[in-house]
């Protein structure tokens, strides 16, 4: 059974709680999954993600693709999010195992 | 094992340096992720959802020590300590750095190992029968002609940018343990009625959205003539595959479409049309390549051996349990095919540890001749083990958690990597399997072979057409589903599963699988597997037990 933040967000959304945008990538030197942090910087955190209202998500991502060349993260994208007891968590399962890591424990070394 | 000669090796290492300025030039932003991205992929690293992933060829699925050993180097080193064995004999490496890559592929280099042409539009890893060499019921070992093949289709310029993904699988025996039929083209070598050994050519297999079992498109074919006629098949394929849809561009569809008969008109024209002297194989390059493959020499059993053995397997059943199921008889006498299986119940099918490789690397030394082998089931074979090693040896993997008793049995699961790693996915592939070999493995033996396969989306990386019971990942609005086959197999008698129903939540697949092997242990008959059950009694029965109750 899926377990831990990714039994919590397997969950349908309640209509009640507002969704949230924040940008996302995978950052070019070692593919890390990261989160747009505001002021041209990205964390691998989620809990350290900027999210906005939908309205701002335009702004948002306009924002986090600025920049020189190299760009840190490869094609940044805009995900949906929802603060959940204070906490951001992406919607959908494919964006909750990108920010919390596979759910299967591998093989030890 | 072939040995690289002076230009293999010069070449390689100017690949790396090639590439290391790729990756130097992209992080320096002189490169963008457009440009850059075809580059990374004719070098097999993949993007998926955590990092990297580095794809590694194993050429038919042939390893040595020192090749393992750098492998186990590469997952300590540069991943997360382990490795994942897949379906087409390669290995991946899920938790790879871009600026790391170029010094893993120098790694690889030096012990003749790359990553090119796992990826993209070309000829990919030949595939092979992973007992090829040692089996008890093989005409002559397929791997010199997997080599010959792999030096042809290496850079062939031709074929570098075909209407889509091409894959080769060869086999010689008469049990097919290379899945030959679910490749573009799959090679049975057979002998004719002369006694002469030939190849059996088929065409068109594959699975993905639109899954085919290969049809026969010669049934004899010299074997010197053997590049000729590839390439024949390819040109065709070249001209009038489909590239204007990705879904339509595989060569089963142009088989499809053309019929095998105007399918096989066209590549005898073009073969006839290349005339007798193309392409040689002069017995003399032949046999030079299949002296690389010289069967090791093995000492003549002792005169003990086996009364050793089988007092061994009086005392310890978990033994006996083993050598029944992952030891496959060898053509020596005295000798036996070991299959170590990387399907713990309760773990991710096909994944192995740098401890596990490296120990695989010392008793492949010690008791298998300096062979390993990967298999397109996920697990790893030692093929040449003098059977009175057998107790010693299960005792060595039983240390590192390799002994598990399950070749072929229900909880020896194929899974693809699935939403857990995979950017393609719809849904989870391995926690299903986990799942359902933690439940099954105590009912291995009372159920018997069970070929249970499961892949994450519709690509069917893990082969869940052909499984005898298939599960395939699908997204319900936003929930995972899986979609149940049943009846496949991917042996000499291949065929594709049927869906028994509507697709089920991923609580209800353990429940789904038990009932369906229900029906099986309840109207099987003597000797019969899930799919002999299943074409004798058909769907219906297991169709109403699973939604009968529901
Ligand atoms: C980054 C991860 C992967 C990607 C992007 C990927 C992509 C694909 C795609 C797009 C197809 C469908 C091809 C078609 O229908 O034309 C496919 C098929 C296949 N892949 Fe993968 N795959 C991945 C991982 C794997 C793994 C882990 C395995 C082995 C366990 C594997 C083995 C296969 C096999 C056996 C097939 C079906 C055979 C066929 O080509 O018809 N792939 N893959
Ligand atoms: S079958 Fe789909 S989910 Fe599984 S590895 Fe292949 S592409 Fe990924």
């Amino acid at each position: 059974m899926p377990h831990g933040p990714i039994a919590a967000a397997s969950r349908p959304p309640m209509a009640a709680v507002a969704t949230r945008r924040t940008v996302t990538g995978n950052r070019l030197r070692d593919g890390v999954p990261v989160y747009f942090a505001g002021a041209g910087r990205w964390s691998p955190a989620v809990a350290e993600a900027r999210h906005v209202a939908e309205a701002e998500a335009g702004a948002l991502l306009a924002e986090a693709l600025a920049g020189p060349p190299p760009h840190p993260v490869i094609a940044p994208y805009l995900i949906e999010a929802v603060l959940r007891d204070g906490r951001l968590v992406p919607l959908g399962l494919r964006e909750e195992i990108r920010a919390f890591g596979p759910t299967v424990r591998p093989a030890e070394s | 094992m072939y040995r690289y000669d002076e230009f293999d090796r010069r070449f390689l290492e100017e690949r790396v340096a090639q590439y290391r300025d790729q990756v130097r030039r992209r992080l320096a932003g002189q490169l963008s992720e457009d440009e850059f991205r075809p580059l990374r992929l004719m070098n097999g690293l993949y993007l998926q959802l955590h990092a990297y992933m580095l794809r590694i060829a194993i050429p038919y699925g042939s390893l040595s020590p020192a090749k393992l050993r750098v492998l186990a180097r590469i997952a300590r080193r540069y991943d997360r300590g382990y490795g994942h064995f897949t379906t087409r004999q390669n290995i991946q490496f899920n938790w790879i750095k871009l600026e790391e890559t170029p010094d893993i592929l120098a790694e690889l280099a030096a012990v003749e190992m790359h990553s090119i042409q796992t990826s993209g539009n070309c000829i990919r890893n030949t595939t092979a029968d992973p007992f090829a060499g040692a089996a008890d019921d093989e005409i002559e070992d397929p791997r010199p002609w997997c080599e010959i093949i792999r030096q042809w289709s290496t850079l062939h310029p031709e074929f570098s940018f075909l209407p889509r993904k091409f894959k080769i699988a060869v086999s010689a025996a008469a049990t097919d343990r290379a899945a030959v039929r679910l490749h573009d083209i799959g090679l049975y070598l057979r002998r004719n009625a002369a006694g002469e050994v030939g190849f059996e050519v088929l065409v068109g297999g594959g699975l993905g959205r639109t899954p085919m079992i290969a049809k026969t498109l010669r049934d004899f074919l010299p074997k010197h003539r053997l590049l000729a006629y590839l390439e024949a098949i390819l040109r065709v394929y070249n001209e009038f595959g489909r590239r204007d849809n990705l879904y339509k561009s595989r060569i089963k569809i142009l088989v499809q479409a053309l019929g095998i008969d105007k399918m096989r008109d066209a590549v005898e024209r073009e073969f006839g049309a290349m005339g007798e002297s193309a392409l040689p194989l002069p017995p003399a390059t032949v046999a030079a390549i299949a002296a690389h493959f010289a069967p090791p020499t093995l000492a003549a059993p002792g005169a003990d051996d086996e009364t050793e053995l089988a007092r061994a397997l009086a005392q310890a059943p978990a033994l006996a349990r083993w050598v029944r199921y992952n030891v496959a008889p060898h053509r020596a006498a005295g000798h036996a095919i070991v299959t170590v299986s990387l399907k713990p119940p309760g773990r991710p099918p096909g994944d192995a540890s740098a401890a596990q490789m490296e120990l695989l690397a010392d008793l492949a030394e010690r008791y298998s001749q300096g062979e390993i082998r990967a298999t397109y089931e996920q697990n790893l074979v030692l093929p040449h083990v003098r059977r009175r090693d057998l107790p010693a040896l299960w005792r060595h993997l039983g240390e590192a958690g390799l002994a598990t008793a399950n070749a072929g049995l229900a909880s020896d699961i194929i899974s693809c990597p699935g939403l857990d790693y995979c950017s393609l996915a719809n849904a989870r592939s391995i926690p299903v399997a986990e799942r359902l070999s933690r439940h099954l493995a105590a009912r291995d033996q009372e159920i018997g072979e069970l070929h249970i396969k499961i892949s994450g989306c519709i690509n069917a990386c893990g082969h869940h057409h052909v499984g005898h019971i298939g599960i395939l990942g699908v997204d319900k609005n936003g929930e995972e589903f899986y979609q149940i086959t049943i009846g496949g197999s991917a042996d000499e008698n291949a065929a594709l599963g049927a869906i028994v129903g509507p697709a089920v939540p991923s609580a209800a697949v353990t429940g789904a699988v038990d009932t369906l092997i229900g029906v099986y242990l309840d109207l099987r008959r003597e000797g019969e597997r899930f799919p002999d059950t299943y074409r004798r009694i058909g769907a219906a029965p297991f169709k109403e037990a699973l939604y009968a109750a529901a």
